[in-house]
């Protein structure tokens, strides 16, 4: 086993800001080599436990372990990895060339700085730009620009804090080819944290979830996807014949698939049937002999919600 | 040369580094950290509203119509606006509102992490940002008094410009000692957390109002004292203490330059240390 397989490890890591807990006894560890997904809704600690593996801020107890050695005293380690803020910071005078050469001199020689500042510029999309103050970025080139930074010296551990805000769709998958080739090609290993699930199980190859400064699950996105889809679910059915609908539910099914049934008539003549349900995938195949056998009319099934707070609640009361 | 990211890659990058390693690998660092600290100050524009607060004594000059303010000639002008106003009432505001941009400002901004995640050693961090400060804040308070000077002999009589070109070199020179002095003071007390910048604007009320005046006649270990003692030397017949009552005779040029010397050596050091250890939360 490699000296460097387990990259960074929190061991029962505790944090407060005044009387706010913002990380509580959490634990997990990064593999080297991979992409984890590090996931939790807003205010879960996850930006606290992202500032305590870079060394800005110190564990109240637990430790921290970054490339074996402790992130906050050890300067060595910043050579290894690459932060992704989530803030906007960047000397905003500076051009994206100038800006990504002059962070490249606290890493290689002037020279090299360049060449690489001008090829990860290139590799964002923002080649075009390189001569243009990031003053005038859009939202979405500035994301690209946080990313090339961390790129540019080609770390062994990237640590993104919502990198993807503010990136549309296509952007975001060139993205994630772009990190997925820095993964491969450099030996990489990268940390993403986001409150969004579908922005990192198409990226990721593990994932750590965080709820109120615990962690409280990690595994691959397979698996969180399957635990998910195990919680409770509410889904509404927009139909002109909805109390037949909801008829037909409450007749023919039992408490284990749905829990509660609710009608409701909107003020434009549409009907919505909103179901609770604690087991989504029995109740679509029950939802679909229902319309198909009555021919009935369905204008939106609609999940309320990814079910990622729902697990999150019953990982943690349970 | 070692495969990037490779377990003898990653075993290279933690090595601890001897003091000749040190040197060679921080001092670019320190080098690139001193020219964006010092772009901040410039492009911050902070400095611009402390010129503009300076130029006051011009405006009241310009409007009353007594262009020399009372005083005699050029020089003598020069020196009390110099000396009695701008040293006396702004300076220290300068030193506060100028530093702004590299420390309370970057704090609240985020901006710090983007330089404390580099491998750049704190305390090399915190020294470069203060040697920035220094010139930024030394240039500008250089500034101020050409302003002063070139406006008071064009109000009055050109013909002496170069003739007393002397005493503007002796502001310059009192500026470095008084730059010294206060500009790291200011930087680090606001770069004292969230209530920083607070800190700094009461420091700012209380040093020259209350402390420095308030003890003057007595105590000897109040910066401005001993600046006003350098003065009292750099200046000559320019400037003298006879406005300041029972001032401190038995104060000398070297106690007040150690004096000074110590006081710019203990924000140095002090917030090389203290940076080593604060959190950026």
């Amino acid at each position: 086993m490699s000296k460097y397989s387990t990259i960074a490890e929190l061991q029962n890591v505790t944090k407060s800001f005044g009387e706010v807990v913002a990380v509580s006894d959490a634990s997990f560890t990064i593999e080297k080599g991979k992409i984890v997904g590090f996931l939790g809704p807003n205010g879960s600690g996850k930006t606290t436990s992202i500032r305590m593996l870079l060394g800005l801020l110190r564990p109240q107890s637990g430790y921290v372990n970054l490339f074996g050695v402790n992130p906050f005293t050890h300067n060595g380690v910043k050579y290894l990895i690459g932060y992704i803020p989530e803030e906007n910071a960047f000397p905003k005078w500076l051009t994206a060339q100038k800006y990504l050469e002059s962070l490249g001199r606290f890493y290689m020689p002037k020279e090299e700085s360049r060449v690489r500042a001008t090829e990860v510029l290139e590799q964002v999309g923002l080649d075009h730009v390189a001569n243009k103050r990031i003053l005038q970025f859009s939202k979405g080139m500035r994301q690209r620009i946080k990313i090339a930074q961390a790129l540019l010296h080609r770390p062994a551990l990237v640590i993104g804090d919502e990198p993807f805000n503010g990136l549309d769709p296509l952007v975001r998958r060139d993205m994630f080819e772009l990190i997925k080739s820095y993964q491969k090609d450099y030996h990489m290993t990268f940390l993403i944290s986001s409150h969004i699930l579908f922005e990192v199980d198409r990226l990721a190859n593990n994932i750590v979830l965080l709820y109120k400064g615990r962690t409280i699950a990690q595994g691959t996105p397979h698996r969180i996807r399957e635990m998910i889809q195990d919680q409770p679910h509410e889904i509404q059915i927009s139909s002109p014949v909805a109390r037949q609908i909801s008829s037909k539910l409450v007749e023919l099914t039992s408490d284990s698939i749905i829990s509660s049934v609710a009608f409701t008539q909107s003020g434009v003549g549409e009907s919505v049937v909103t179901v609770d349900t604690l087991d989504p995938r029995a109740f679509y195949h029950l939802l679909t002999d229902v319309i198909v056998d009555n021919d009935f009319r369905i204008h939106e099934i609609r999940a309320v919600g990814e079910g990622l707070e729902n697990l999150f609640k019953s990982l943690t009361v349970g | 040369m070692l495969e990037l990211n490779s377990e003898e890659y990653i075993d290279d990058k933690l090595k601890s580094l001897d003091l000749n390693q040190t040197l060679d690998d921080q001092s670019p660092k320190w080098l690139m950290n001193y020219k964006l600290s010092f772009m901040t100050l410039i492009s911050g524009r902070k400095w611009f509203i402390f010129l503009l607060i300076s130029m006051f004594p011009i405006l009241i000059s310009v409007l009353s119509g007594t262009y020399l303010l009372g005083s005699d000639t050029p020089r003598a002008a020069f020196m009390d606006v110099f000396m009695g106003i701008f040293y006396l009432l702004l300076f220290g505001w300068g030193a506060l509102v100028v530093s702004l941009p590299l420390s309370a400002d970057e704090i609240s901004d985020n901006m710090m992490d983007l330089y404390i995640v580099r491998p750049i050693r704190r305390d090399v961090f915190w020294s470069s940002r203060w040697l920035a400060n220094f010139t930024g804040l030394f240039l500008l308070n250089d500034l101020i008094a050409t302003i002063y000077y070139v406006y008071f002999h064009a109000v009055d009589d050109m013909s002496t410009i170069f003739s007393d070109l002397d005493v503007l070199v002796e502001a310059f020179l009192f500026m470095f000692f008084a730059t010294l002095t206060y500009g790291g003071l200011y930087l680090f007390v606001c770069s004292l957390g969230d209530k920083g910048f607070t800190l700094g604007v009461m420091l700012a009320i209380f040093e020259p109002y209350f402390l420095s005046l308030l003890f003057l006649d007595s105590s000897k270990y109040i910066p401005r004292n001993n600046l006003l003692r350098l003065a009292d030397k750099i200046y000559g017949s320019d400037f003298t203490l006879d406005g300041f009552n029972n001032f401190p005779k038995s104060l000398d040029m070297a106690w007040a330059l150690s004096y000074v010397g110590i006081f710019a050596l203990i924000f140095l050091i002090g917030g090389a240390l203290y940076y080593r250890r604060r959190e950026f939360s």
